[in-house]
């Protein structure tokens, strides 16, 4: 089964591969240009603001880069799995959605693969690296635990990310709408690049409870560093499994609700 | 002219038509300055005086990035780009009385106007919720030099951008080379932050490019921090690059018509 679905995984990959890269490799490659300079940009001016203050919210440098960095591997890793929930609304549009629903494959999966790009592994790779030489780096000693714990709560950042954007593709599905709100969910995520301790106690609330950044982002890089407190260990692993059920849900909703809308 | 002002009541038309779409990106402009505006309080909250900014010009930085990208780094003639590329829509303009940049430049002064007057709202707001100390400029000559830089960096970014989408007459693949291209002109520009942040040799090159005259030039003007030599380099640079991109969009254009093939027309 795991491997049925890896290999047509790597077909629908190999395919937009050759639409993307091989039909339009100009484009392609300012694209990935166009993701390290931005980057590179926000690591440098990081580097730099944090040069001249020595700390952000009091964050050293490289706890800061921790925060950054931890930030571009749930998202681009997202990006690189899920980019075809983006394309949801169209699919279904388009008519495309139908033609997925009388094959034997997972619906879910298959919008969810819709838009692979290998190419992500130009900037998921570097990412890892730099993480990696973050992590060497901090100021703070990390035990054995605390990176276990950082990679627990990393991979449930990533299924918190998962969940909303299930949710995304079930309201697009559902409603056929969707189109810029995916948007305000992927801003709002940037706001994780930044430590959580330098915004206001509303903001706070919003991107830990109602889009839950924090949860995805903030806390993983927090307990590496020692200063997450086990109830919010819990509460952030308690939030990925119901999110993700309630995602499930409201998705197997979207399907029974679905009307084709087009042909 | 009553051609253009014809096509400005569509552009309105257009704009009240997707007006959620509307909502949706100034709610997403919100998101940047709300971050923006934190993280220069953070910083500052340890700090009086960074990069030669005090707390309350840096947030003024932050509030008039919002009301220069509505203004200045907004322009639908990335439009261009998938006019050129696809569906033999661009030659219905060739056999239209219309001049196909003046066109788009009409399009854009009404975006730019409405735009503004949602950025102006989204600051206020902003301003009064976190109650921002900000820095008001009261001298007349250095507002009137802010407004005359605005109006420069108006131009050159809307030939920029023109010049960007005719890069379609020779690769209908002008997405990617935009999305690189308006990134690291927001960043250079100072749209992020300003440019003192990084090092002095990256800004002395900047300077050189038409970028930091977009955003940084004009705010710093505001805030009263171009000295007489900065004013002259910065309206000189300024004007020199609007002359060069306005040349070179004209001899662009002509080439590109030259090769244009009308594919899907």
């Amino acid at each position: 089964m795991v491997t049925h679905y890896l290999k047509i995984w790597w077909q629908l990959g190999v395919i937009n591969f050759n639409i993307q890269y091989v039909a339009s490799r100009i484009s392609t490659t300012f694209l990935i240009l166009g993701k390290i300079i931005r980057f590179g940009f926000f690591f440098f001016f990081l580097v730099a603001l944090l040069t001249n203050t020595k700390t952000l919210a009091g964050f050293s440098l490289y706890q800061t880069l921790l925060f950054f960095m931890t930030f571009n591997f749930v998202d681009i890793t997202i990006q690189f799995l899920l980019r075809g929930i983006y394309l949801a609304r169209q699919l279904v549009r388009e008519g495309q959605f139908d033609s997925i629903l009388v094959k034997p494959i997972n619906p879910l999966f298959r919008v969810a693969s819709h838009n692979i790009d290998f190419l992500d592994f130009f900037t998921l790779v570097p990412t890892i690296i730099i993480l990696g030489i973050v992590i060497s780096r901090l100021e703070t000693p990390t035990t054995f635990l605390n990176l276990l714990i950082y990679f627990a709560l990393v991979l449930n950042g990533l299924v918190v990310a998962t969940a909303i954007h299930i949710i995304v593709a079930a309201v697009a599905v559902w409603t056929q709408e969707i189109e810029q709100e995916i948007w305000i969910y992927r801003d709002l995520m940037t706001m994780g690049r930044f430590p959580l301790e330098i915004y206001s106690a509303p903001v706070k609330t919003v991107i830990t409870f109602i889009i839950p950044v924090a949860v995805m982002v903030t806390f993983p890089a927090k307990a590496l560093l020692g200063i997450l407190s086990t109830q919010l260990v819990i509460v952030s692993l308690t939030i990925g499994v119901l999110l993700l059920a309630a995602s499930l849900k409201i998705w197997s909703l979207a399907l029974k609700n679905y009307t084709s809308v087009s042909g | 002219m009553r051609k253009y002002l014809a096509v400005s009541r569509i552009t309105v038309s257009n704009i009240l038509e997707y007006r959620w779409n509307f909502l949706i990106g100034h709610l997403r402009s919100i998101v940047l300055l709300v971050m923006l505006y934190y993280l220069w309080t953070a910083v500052f909250s340890k700090n009086n005086n960074l990069f030669g900014y005090g707390l309350a010009q840096m947030i003024t930085y932050v509030l008039l990035v919002t009301i220069i990208r509505a203004i200045v780094l907004n322009s639908r003639t990335d439009n261009i780009s998938g006019e050129i590329s696809g569906g033999g829509k661009f030659f219905t303009y060739l056999l239209q009385p219309i001049g196909y940049l003046r066109y788009w430049f009409t399009i854009d002064v009404v975006y730019k106007i409405i735009d503004l007057a949602a950025a102006i709202i989204e600051v206020t707001l902003l301003a009064l919720i976190v109650k921002a100390t900000l820095f008001l400029q009261t001298n007349p000559v250095s507002i009137f030099l802010f407004l005359v830089s605005l109006g420069l960096a108006i131009l050159l970014y809307f030939f920029l951008s023109a010049l960007i989408s005719y890069v379609t007459f020779w690769t209908y693949q002008g997405w990617g080379i935009r999305f690189a291209f308006v990134l690291f002109l927001e960043f250079s520009a100072g749209a992020f932050f300003p440019l003192n942040v990084l090092p002095a040799t990256f800004v002395n090159f900047l300077k050189l490019t038409p970028f930091p005259y977009l955003v940084f030039f004009p705010i710093n003007i505001y805030l009263g921090k171009a000295n007489f030599f900065d004013l002259v380099f910065g309206f000189s640079m300024s004007a020199l690059w609007l002359a060069i991109l306005f040349l070179t969009a004209k001899v662009v254009w002509r080439r590109g018509l030259k090769i244009y093939e009308a594919a899907g027309g």
